[in-house]
């Protein structure tokens, strides 16, 4: 009878209009009235609680991170680079457009920012020497959601804070199915336009992008090397990317005012007021869940009905594409991970390659409609309509889905950096 | 086996059928008990709004108390999130760049991060997360599951918008009432943070008063609509 209380009172709130915050917090609040003491004031302590966390502080750092490259001019001198590279393989710009992606990705936490940032200079380039209008449009979108597979992810430190699994393994773990994906979408990419003109390379033209762009491109190299290597944990990381972007983007590249700089951290507010309370109250649920062993009764349910370790993923994968389709990726993150991370555990899969099968499935879901993030952002970017990006996206999510299983088929691809082994 | 298949398939399309068959009569029964409710409701309710009910703009005394409302929890914020990367880059630079150098060049210098820069640093995203709800509601950036907003009548709209409100409003006010009891608590019992030794309870007022501050915006755009930012076109 409780627990259909609770499920009317989260239909009620979503009908009513109410914002995930107070969702979560009223499903706290009727944990805590239902199960526990009853004292509400326990769910605000802890919240306060929840955020007392050292990782929690590389959430504001890689977004005010992002918010600085995304003003300045990071990613044009990466995707020159790039482009000069490229340059003579058939369909070399598409190519171009997945590893600006990639490698911008590297330094970014954020899809939607990777795929502007990228997608705004290389989709009038794409149309202008002659590439596909569908083609160009999936590229970037696709190209844009390894902004949270390749790390830094700000859905990993969600995922980490949430299930208490180490970031640094998370972000370890990323790199692998980032590395096959960014393979295979540009295997895709010159499949696609082998009929297109090839240049040649022109060592000059590479030259100049090089020492233009070297400022950009050792952003990667120090970020991920320092957080590989166990110099620098992943805030530690997060404020180094921080220093740098605003010393090349001041200093070098001269593309930021010191007035720009109350602008770039009010949108970090912005986000971060959106976002940081909810992870305060989606923590404060999960210590009340944990309280009450909330995820082993559903472990002892899910065990009474399910017994095999692969009818559990391929399950749990058709659900999180589901919710993918309807929820953001830290909505269905702050919602479900608490409850299915130790599910996975008991069927056998590690807490962090099932973060990242999660991370995947979810990636998916900025493809697809009618919550699709990057459909709905390329929407007002690139003034096309819905339907025609929700089909310049279908191959493009056959491909992710083909390296999705991939993933869980052969795991050493996520989990080669995390334990060194086959 | 596909005979089998197309037999189960057909036998259970049949059962679907024969099902909303007898589903037929309470649908219609249920259907017009619905039509004659909101007839009945329409009679009854007033067709005009009362002269003294607000209008959808508000005048500009109050616009205005919201915009340096908005202006000020802005700046909150921006001093508190500057604050974190500020912090968080110095003590960085003085543990793996300046402490590193000083020793190499041969000198002892201790201690080169800064005290406590991660405890500060919390503290600051506490204040900058607290502020940041009222910050995301005047601009319209908090997160809300949109798939349910169909389930009632689009005529319905902008009417559920204002209850929407105003529930938020009264549901926040609560949270912000026990918020205020948790710091009270903290208060009586004169809670410090570890390391710094400082009570606690002053950053935990960022906790109820953020809370308040977007339960105040909320009742404002259940009065005057007009007041209410359009959600962004994305949401991460």
């Amino acid at each position: 009878m409780k627990a259909i209380g609770l499920i009317a009172v989260v239909l009620g709130s979503l009908v009513l209009r109410q914002p995930l915050l107070v969702v979560l917090l009223a499903v706290a609040g009727c944990v805590h009235a239902f199960w526990g003491r009853g004292n509400l004031e326990d769910i605000i302590e802890d919240m306060w609680v929840g955020l007392d966390k050292e990782v929690i502080l590389s959430i504001p750092l890689f977004i005010l991170c992002g918010a600085v490259m995304t003003r300045g001019s990071i990613a044009q001198r990466l995707i020159r680079i790039l482009s000069a590279i490229t340059k003579p393989l058939p369909g070399g710009m598409a190519v171009a457009t997945i590893l600006s992606c990639a490698v911008f990705a590297a330094i970014s936490g954020s899809s939607i920012v990777t795929m502007l940032a990228i997608g705004t200079v290389m989709y009038p380039a794409m149309r202008q020497a002659g590439y596909d209008n569908k083609f160009s449009l999936g590229a970037i979108m696709s190209g844009g959601t390894l902004g949270i597979i390749i790390p830094p992810s700000i859905p990993m430190i969600i995922y980490g804070l949430v299930t208490e699994t180490s970031v640094t393994d998370l972000f370890a773990s990323g790199f692998g199915p980032g590395l096959l994906l960014t393979f295979v979408l540009s295997a895709y990419s010159i499949w696609f336009n082998r009929r297109m003109p090839t240049g040649r390379f022109d060592l000059g033209e590479f030259w100049i992008a090089f020492k233009e762009g070297i400022w950009a491109a050792m952003m990667p190299v120090i970020l991920l090397g320092g957080i590989y290597s166990g110099y620098f944990t992943a805030t530690e990381a997060a404020a180094v990317a921080l220093a740098y972007s605003l010393v090349v983007e001041i200093f070098v590249h001269k593309e930021l005012q010191a007035g720009d700089f109350y602008n770039v951290v009010l949108e970090t507010s912005k986000l971060g007021g959106s976002l940081f309370p909810l992870i305060a109250v989606a923590l404060s649920l999960n210590i009340i869940l944990t309280e009450h062993r909330v995820p082993q009764s559903l472990v002892n349910f899910m065990q009474g009905y399910i017994s095999s370790p692969l009818m559990f993923m391929v399950l749990v994968n058709l659900l999180l594409l589901i919710v993918g389709c309807l929820m953001t990726t830290g909505e269905a993150i702050l919602v479900l991970a608490p409850l299915l991370a130790p599910l996975a555990e008991s069927y056998g899969y590690n807490k962090v390659l099932f973060g990242l099968i999660m991370i995947l499935n979810l990636e998916i879901g900025y493809l697809t409609p009618p919550v699709g993030l990057n459909l709905i952002v390329a929407m007002g970017a690139f003034k096309q309509s819905f339907g025609l990006l929700c089909r310049a996206a279908i191959p493009f999510i056959g491909i992710m889905l083909v390296c999705l299983v991939i993933v869980i088929w052969q795991p050493w691809i996520a989990m080669y950096l995390v334990t060194g082994k086959f | 086996m596909t005979a089998i298949l197309a037999r189960i398939l057909a036998r259970a399309l049949s059962w679907l059928q024969h099902g909303a068959q007898m589903l037929q009569p309470a649908r219609e029964k249920l259907t017009g008990t619905l039509q004659q409710s909101r007839g009945w409701l329409t009679e009854r309710l007033p067709q005009r709004l009362p002269a003294w009910w607000p209008g959808p703009e508000a005048p500009p005394g109050v616009r205005r108390v919201v915009e340096v409302w908005h202006r000020g929890e802005c700046w909150v914020a921006v001093a508190a999130f500057g604050f974190i990367a500020g912090i968080m880059l110095l003590d960085v630079i003085g543990r793996e760049l300046l402490g590193p150098l000083l020793r190499f060049v041969g000198l002892n210098p201790g201690a080169t991060g800064i005290f406590a820069a991660q405890k500060l640093s919390v503290f600051a995203l506490v204040i900058g997360s607290f502020v940041g709800i009222g910050i995301a509601t005047a601009t319209g950036s908090h997160i809300a599951p949109r798939f349910a907003y169909g389930w009632v009548p689009a005529s319905w709209g902008p009417f559920m918008d204002r209850l929407a409100d105003v529930l938020t409003g009264l549901f926040l006010a609560a949270v912000a009432w026990y918020g205020f009891k948790f710091v009270g608590s903290s208060l009586k019992t004169d809670l410090r943070a570890p390391v710094l030794d400082w009570p606690v309870w002053p950053i935990q007022l960022s906790i109820p008063l953020g809370f308040l501050s977007a339960a105040g915006r909320y009742f404002f755009y259940a009065v005057w609509p007009a007041l209410k930012p359009l959600p962004p076109e994305f949401q991460e």
